[in-house]
């Protein structure tokens, strides 16, 4: 498994793809974590939902919420760095034909699949650190120390998680389709859909709970709910705004509940596309 | 097709009744083919007859409908990882991700199926890339090789961790005449240090040369197995001689119709023949005695070697 894991990581290492998709996440990360706040001077983004709870001058936090999932372009970049990185790791085997000497070797199908699960979750992990710590030093470099530090954990936590939905999402889909290029189309056109579906549904009826629960919007709700909880555990969150600031119907829903359905989503979505994708590559046959 | 004499245990690979299809199309209808240890088997048949199905089968890249697949006297079931442990596969047109060196590359698989660890992993990978000839090209990525060059390296692949079964689909493809003899004499050393080789090839003179034993496939099914000698044998109905004679006159031929064990005389040009012979016995003597008592002589005569190409070509119009 260690062997595979090993394959794959130098596989993503030596992918353009891989250093275009850093080096936006990098631009990113210096316009939300330093350049705005240095503009602004304070909270950035006016309308987001976090700035009701936002402590003082303490941006680092606002910023990674900002950067990776409040506004709608930044909430590509899981779908860009968890499923595009991650398109390629099954779909494109099958394309290229190297799946044929990979599985030619006296190695389990599972251990093949573990191993490209074992790299994407180490690569992400490091990712996620990695982010977080470049936001925090552009606001320290912006408007000065910043606190709440302990909190880094559970930003990993939550960026870490949303990213690897998205590979887990990219490894069904591969398993499926068994193409690269396929598994990258169907990613981009469910995450539109679902996008567009919520956006429907919230401007109409106003934002749902079990709507948390829905890849993709799960992923982009897990962020915001641990900042809640770590800031007002037992308190109320407001759910406006939401999606490109659109929502006109207030939804009020407590922390609890709501973190609730986050991390039950993310679980239930992790483990079901995971295990769903295993099963299809595990009977996946190598034609042609 | 002939029945096996062996038992399972002499055969390195066993495929009896093998089936596989794609919803309504059938890839392979029964194909049945048994390589012993030790030797060298041809797997032969025109396109889409279903060999690459076969191989694919046999190392569970497909999974077969029904049959029976069995490595070294067991029939794998899951992944069949301690059976892989003991079979090089190399496919058709081998891919390898095009970023990795060819040296990486039978690093990268050398580590993945466990071969052994550093430097003995290394050497053995240095030591596989001289034998097929990339040495030179050892630290130059895949993506710049050329056909040839990836051939050289799938056999590299497949000869990782000294299996005791090579699964071949078409080695020699793109190779140009130097490379082929390289492969053959590689294969020859498999072979001669105790391994076994099933090869699928086109080229059926290149064959015939290497291989001990012969299975022709057809429109996905078995159509023949047996030594090359003796399928020729029963293509023919024995073995076939050419004999050239001073003069040849009717009795001469009636005479030699009669020799016990000839089955065939047929005049081939002036004084020419080609004599037929079902018992497997040295007719020469007898002709030239022949021509002597009839008044002429036996100018030459020489065995002629079966052709797999000809047999090739006779069963598979049959099965048209």
């Amino acid at each position: 498994m260690w062997a595979v894991a090993r394959y794959e990581l130098t596989w993503d290492l030596r992918k353009k793809r891989t250093y275009i998709i850093l080096s936006l996440f990098l631009f990113a990360a210096f316009v939300f974590g330093y350049l705005l706040p240095t503009i602004v001077g304070k909270s950035i983004v006016a309308g987001t939902s976090l700035q009701g709870v936002s402590p003082g001058s303490d941006l680092w936090w606002v910023s990674a919420h900002n950067l990776a999932y409040n506004t709608f372009v930044s909430g590509l970049f899981p779908l860009f760095i968890g499923g595009f990185i991650a398109a390629d790791s099954i779909g494109s085997e099958f394309d290229g034909d190297t799946i044929v000497p990979l599985l030619s070797q006296p190695v389990k199908r599972m251990e093949v699949y573990a191993g490209k699960l074992l790299e994407k979750v180490l690569l992400l992990l490091v990712a996620s650190t990695f982010f977080t710590l470049l936001v925090i030093a552009g606001s320290e470099a912006s408007v000065g120390a910043q606190s709440h530090l302990d909190m880094i954990p559970l930003v990993v936590f939550a960026e870490f998680g949303a990213f690897l939905e998205y590979t887990a999402f990219a490894f069904l889909v591969g398993s499926l389709v068994r193409s690269g290029t396929t598994t990258l189309g169907v990613l981009i056109t469910v995450f539109i859909l679902i996008l567009g579906t919520v956006l429907i549904v919230s401007l109409n009826m106003g934002e749902q709970e079990y709507m948390f629960l829905l890849p993709t919007v799960n992923a982009d709700f897990l962020l915001k709910v641990v900042f809640y909880y770590i800031f007002q555990p037992f308190g109320v969150m407001v759910l406006q705004g939401g999606i490109l600031g659109a929502l006109s119907v207030p939804v009020t829903v407590t922390v609890i509940s709501a973190l609730g359905y986050a991390v039950a989503g993310l679980l239930a979505n992790l483990l079901a596309a995971f295990a769903t994708g295993y099963y299809f590559f595990r009977r996946a046959e190598v034609k042609g | 097709m002939s029945s096996s004499p062996h038992t399972s245990l002499e055969l390195a690979l066993e495929v009896k009744n093998l089936m596989k299809s794609y919803g309504a199309y059938p890839g392979v209808w029964d194909v049945s083919l048994a390589v012993e240890r030790g030797t060298l088997h041809g797997f032969l048949g025109p396109n889409g007859s279903g060999k690459t199905t076969t191989m694919k089968c046999i190392m569970g890249l497909l999974h077969k409908t029904s049959g029976m697949i069995r490595l070294f006297g067991e029939e794998p079931d899951g992944d069949a990882v301690q059976m892989k442990k003991r079979v090089g596969y190399m496919p058709e047109s081998p891919s390898f991700p095009t970023y990795l060196k060819g040296r990486e590359v039978l690093l990268t698989y050398g580590r993945i199926r466990g071969t052994s660890g550093g430097r003995r992993l290394d050497e053995e990978c240095m030591s596989l890339l001289q034998k097929v000839g990339l040495t030179a090209a050892a630290e130059k990525t895949v993506g710049k090789y050329s056909r040839g060059m990836l051939t050289r390296l799938g056999l590299a692949v497949a000869l990782l961790g000294r299996p005791d079964l090579l699964i071949l689909d078409e080695p020699t493809e793109g190779l140009d005449p130097v490379g082929v003899i390289e492969v053959r004499d590689i294969l020859r050393g498999v072979v001669s240090e105790g391994g076994s080789v099933l090869l699928s090839s086109h080229q059926l003179p290149e064959v015939q040369q290497m291989c001990n034993r012969v299975t022709i496939v057809n429109q996905g099914r078995t159509v023949i197995e047996g030594s090359v000698d003796a399928l020729a044998k029963r293509l023919h109905g024995g073995v076939v001689y050419k004999a050239e004679f001073e003069s040849l006159s009717p009795e001469l031929m009636s005479k030699l119709k009669r020799i016990d064990g000839v089955s065939e005389v047929e005049v081939l040009r002036d004084n020419v023949i080609r004599v037929v012979v079902s018992k497997d016995y040295d007719v020469r003597p007898f002709l030239a005695r022949s021509a002597t008592e009839y008044g002429s002589l036996l100018l030459s005569c020489e065995r002629e070697e079966a052709s797999l190409e000809e047999l090739f070509l006779t069963l598979v119009k049959e099965g048209d």
